[in-house]
């Protein structure tokens, strides 16, 4: 049985590869060995899938998560919600998200507005070639589209359909392969009349 | 130990825990079922294979007081669900080898089931098709001459491959053996990005294509990047377009 098979690696040793954490030396010797054991590597590249895809990873969730609960701060304060200066990013950054001010927003800014025929959405680029995840909101927070991409800008596609002279919100979160994710907070929008 | 060991599995495994004492184990299953389902079902077979795989599972965790988790060594080296999913992949290998033997594997059939030297010589062949072996002949019919050249040119990069540091010839086996997307490849390595693992990769064949012209083959072989060069060939590229990391 390979789980206790010598001559392979153990199912610690295969962990701490996948997690990163083995010692340098030792996961030469692992890779030298990955490289001439086509069932290991099949232990390898099916660990990564799973562990990418597992049911109760949560770090897709959580960044929306954060920044769907400062949209719905920024809806629910009272006076004028997203004003220049005052925004959501900021708030991200008090609530203690991780690097949330690394990634910065370049288009459209804050409270600017938008044409409706299909906006681009342009970011700074976030350390590690991350995948970044866009999303949409509409003045109630509800999600209106979601797209992905690994560039850092992003045009939402034709069948979105905004309407003239109304608020949106928008924000932008990166994950890194590491797990790391970071966020540019939600961001408001006013498309034309 | 068991300080440092996932609370649920302490409970588990404490031996303070009467042995009538269901709770711990049913605290674990309800825990960590989601990944261990998500585990039986990436193998395919339908809802009643990966029933059948889970029940085998749980049976084996179970097993002689918990024999196979109590080899959990809480050394900070990873997570505890991460190791079972490691754990859970081999458990399901042997349930399907129980089943079916070893002539078939739920992963597949690779070259670990294949005489070892067909296996490199696959490899060879699937690296000379990417590196445009037919460019080292002038094109037609090849001449018993061309043809000896190409046959040197083949052994000099199988020996060339067999000499590549472990990761880089991890790199071309999982590109070209295992066929993996180019950001699959990325993440098997640990590699940031696929762009990483693309620029590793020209230099590898780079490297590649020099000791076929230093082996004597004595003309530029098409298809390999000089070094410095981003891209080994657009169509790898092409292939990739739609892979994201």
């Amino acid at each position: 049985m390979i789980l206790s098979d010598p001559g392979h690696p153990s199912a610690e040793d295969l962990a701490a590869y996948l997690s990163g954490s083995l010692p340098a030396p030792e996961a030469l010797h692992l890779e030298s060995h990955l490289s001439d054991c086509w069932p290991c590597r099949q232990e390898v590249i099916g660990g990564r899938r799973l562990l990418r895809s597992r049911p109760y990873d949560r770090r897709w969730l959580l960044v929306p998560a954060a920044a769907a609960a400062v949209l719905a701060l920024v809806l629910l304060r009272p006076g004028p919600a997203g004003e220049p200066g005052d925004g959501p990013l900021r708030a991200v950054g008090q609530q203690g998200q991780e690097s949330a001010r690394t990634l910065d927003v370049v288009s459209p800014a804050e409270g600017d507005t938008a044409d409706v025929g299909g906006p681009s959405f342009i970011w700074r680029a976030a350390r590690g070639e991350p995948l970044y995840r866009m999303t949409i909101a509409d003045r109630t927070g509800r999600t209106l589209w979601t797209g992905d991409t690994s560039d850092t800008t992003l045009t939402p596609p034709p069948s979105l359909r905004l309407d003239r002279g109304s608020k949106y919100f928008w924000y932008v979160d990166a994950l890194d392969v590491q797990g790391r994710s970071v966020t540019t907070g939600a961001q408001s929008f006013h498309t034309a009349p | 130990m068991a300080d440092d060991l996932p609370p649920v599995l302490s409970r588990l495994l404490t031996p303070a825990a009467p042995p009538a004492d269901d709770e711990p184990w049913a605290e674990f299953v309800r825990l960590h079922s989601k990944l261990l389902l998500h585990v039986c079902r990436s193998l395919g077979g339908g809802h009643d294979a990966a029933m059948d795989r889970y029940a085998y599972l749980l049976e084996q965790l179970r097993r002689d007081d918990y024999r196979r988790l109590r080899t959990f060594v809480a050394d900070g080296r990873s997570e505890f669900s991460t190791w079972l999913v490691i754990v859970a992949q081999r458990l399901c290998l042997d349930h399907h080898r129980h089943r079916y033997g070893r002539a078939r594997s739920p992963l597949g059939d690779g070259p670990a089931h294949e005489d070892e030297r067909r296996a490199r010589r696959r490899l060879v062949d699937l690296v000379s098709a990417e590196i445009d072996m037919a460019a080292l002949r002038d094109g037609g019919t090849p001449s018993p001459e061309e043809e000896f050249h190409s046959s040197e040119a083949h052994r000099a990069l199988e020996s060339a491959l067999n000499q590549l540091p472990p990761r880089d010839r991890l790199l071309v086996r999982l590109r070209f053996e295992d066929e993996l997307p180019m950001p699959e490849v990325a993440r098997a390595l640990g590699l940031p990005s696929r762009f990483h693992a693309y620029r590793r990769l020209t230099a590898v064949l780079a490297a590649l294509r020099h000791e076929l012209e230093r082996a004597g083959s004595g003309r530029p072989v098409q298809g390999l990047a000089r070094p410095g060069e981003l891209s080994v060939s657009s169509e790898w590229h092409e292939r990739n377009d739609h892979d994201t990391l």
